[in-house]
């Protein structure tokens, strides 16, 4: 008898590991931003301009919300009620002064457009160096916010949280509470 | 893989005047490397990238791929100054592509098929080519067209953090890293695999555990989190059996969004 080996991808069979860490660091962005490394030095968290969800249930949809503050909508409200998580996202990120703008994609954890603050240096080979200094700053920060969700997810905490994330996701978001105060 | 501090601040003249890698913004993948490479700040390391160095394509080749340095696309000149950043090493894979152009094929094959079928008649045969002749023809017609095609040229910037056995592949295409994944392994014979959500977990919380918390058993025993509420008390009118608040959303729940809608 052959006995049968689960198939483990790059992914380690739980692609859904990243999407959740984003989707857990939106609503953390939100209701905490504040991010602090084992030395003190603050990082803070912020949600740009894109969002993009993809349905976990039957269907597996992808919503995409570009442009003017996506994450105050009311449509990203109501992609996370209806239970789709987030897969790729545009992040602020500041640490000081420095801040870094980059899009995360979450299946892969792979980093696009990220935007590095003007380096400082007299030379080329300066600013190239300083350019490679502020890109490990920015994977410590990252690594930072993957490891505070982890402590998390992976301890009795997470159903508390999950719940807090859940009700974020039903209390009506910045757009929607602005709404009568146009009306 | 151990880094020479001594070697490592040697950065020659030559280097500093060529510096032209920039990296202000970025996109990148990252690997962990699974084997043991050279050190880069040894000879070693730069032979490697030489007998893997790229080549410019040769006759009725349609690509070629290789190792070139990171400021200029044309040298394949690896030393200590032209490869290592600070601690990173830097390179990067060129790929050329060429390919004859379809619709110049077909054009030329049918002025060509017609030229042939009017000397034929002309000469009294039967005017027909057959299948091998054919063949023939458009395979030489298409060795022509690529001699005459320049190749398209692309670059994709690598770096290396040999201390933490981190390799950055500087684009998202999924082709170019599976290149750059293939041609690092046949020239290090070292392995790389993504830092995907999952392997970096891991690595992460295994250093929480040498701190003392061990949170991987958790890890392994995940199952998948619903964000949403799966069920909600109330049914919507006109739909049966338990209405889940995705099926609301996705049916396109415009009392939800624009309350004033239903109003």
């Amino acid at each position: 008898m052959i006995a049968r080996t689960p198939v483990v991808d790059d992914l380690g069979g739980v692609e859904y590991l990243g999407p959740e860490f984003l989707t857990w660091l939106w609503w953390r962005a939100e209701a905490d931003p504040c991010f602090k490394h084992a030395d003190g030095t603050e990082v803070f968290v912020h949600f740009d301009e894109h969002l993009e969800f993809r349905g976990e249930r039957a269907a597996a949809r992808r919503a995409v919300l570009r442009a003017g503050m996506p994450g105050a909508s009311m449509e990203a409200r109501a992609a996370l009620r209806s239970g789709k998580s987030l897969v790729a996202a545009r992040i602020l990120m500041a640490r000081g002064e420095d801040e870094m703008r980059f899009t995360l994609r979450a299946e892969t954890l792979s980093v696009s457009g990220l935007k590095l603050p003007t380096p400082q240096g007299e030379t080329r080979e300066d600013r190239l160096l300083a350019c490679l200094d502020a890109q490990e700053q920015f994977l410590e920060d990252l690594d930072l916010c993957l490891a505070t969700f982890l402590r998390v997810r992976c301890s009795t905490r997470w159903d508390g949280e999950l719940e807090a994330i859940r009700a974020w996701g039903e209390s009506p978001s910045p757009d929607e509470r602005m709404q009568p105060a146009l009306a | 893989m151990t880094a020479s501090p001594a070697v490592a601040t040697v950065r020659p003249a030559a280097y500093r005047s060529a510096a032209v890698l920039t990296l202000r913004t970025q996109s990148f993948c990252r690997y962990r490397i699974h084997g043991d490479v050279p050190s880069p700040y040894g000879e070693r390391f730069h032979e490697r990238l030489k007998e893997r160095r790229f080549l410019p394509l040769q006759g009725e080749e349609e690509r070629t791929y290789g190792w070139v340095t990171a400021d200029n696309l044309l040298l394949t000149d690896f030393h200590l100054g032209t490869v290592m950043r600070g601690e990173y090493a830097a390179f990067a894979l060129r790929v050329d592509k060429r390919r004859a152009n379809a619709r110049l094929l077909r054009a030329q094959f049918d002025l060509e098929v017609q030229a042939r079928l009017k000397a034929a008649r002309d000469g009294g045969g039967k005017g027909r080519i057959g299948r091998d002749e054919r063949r023939e023809l458009r395979e030489g017609l298409r060795r022509d067209l690529l001699k005459q095609t320049s190749p398209s040229v692309d670059a994709y910037t690598v770096l290396l953090q040999p201390k933490k056995k981190l390799l950055h592949v500087l684009t998202l295409g999924r082709t170019a890293n599976e290149l750059v994944r293939l041609h690092f392994n046949d020239t290090f014979e070292a392995d790389i695999l993504p830092l995907t959500p999952w392997q970096r977990s891991q690595e992460l919380l295994e250093a929480d555990a040498r701190d003392g918390e061990d949170l991987r058993p958790a890890l392994q025993d995940l199952r998948r989190t619903d964000f949403g509420r799966v069920t909600v008390a109330s049914a919507t009118p006109g739909a049966r059996g338990p209405v889940t608040e995705s099926t609301m959303a996705e049916a396109g729940a415009t009392e939800a969004l624009h309350p004033e809608a239903g109003a």
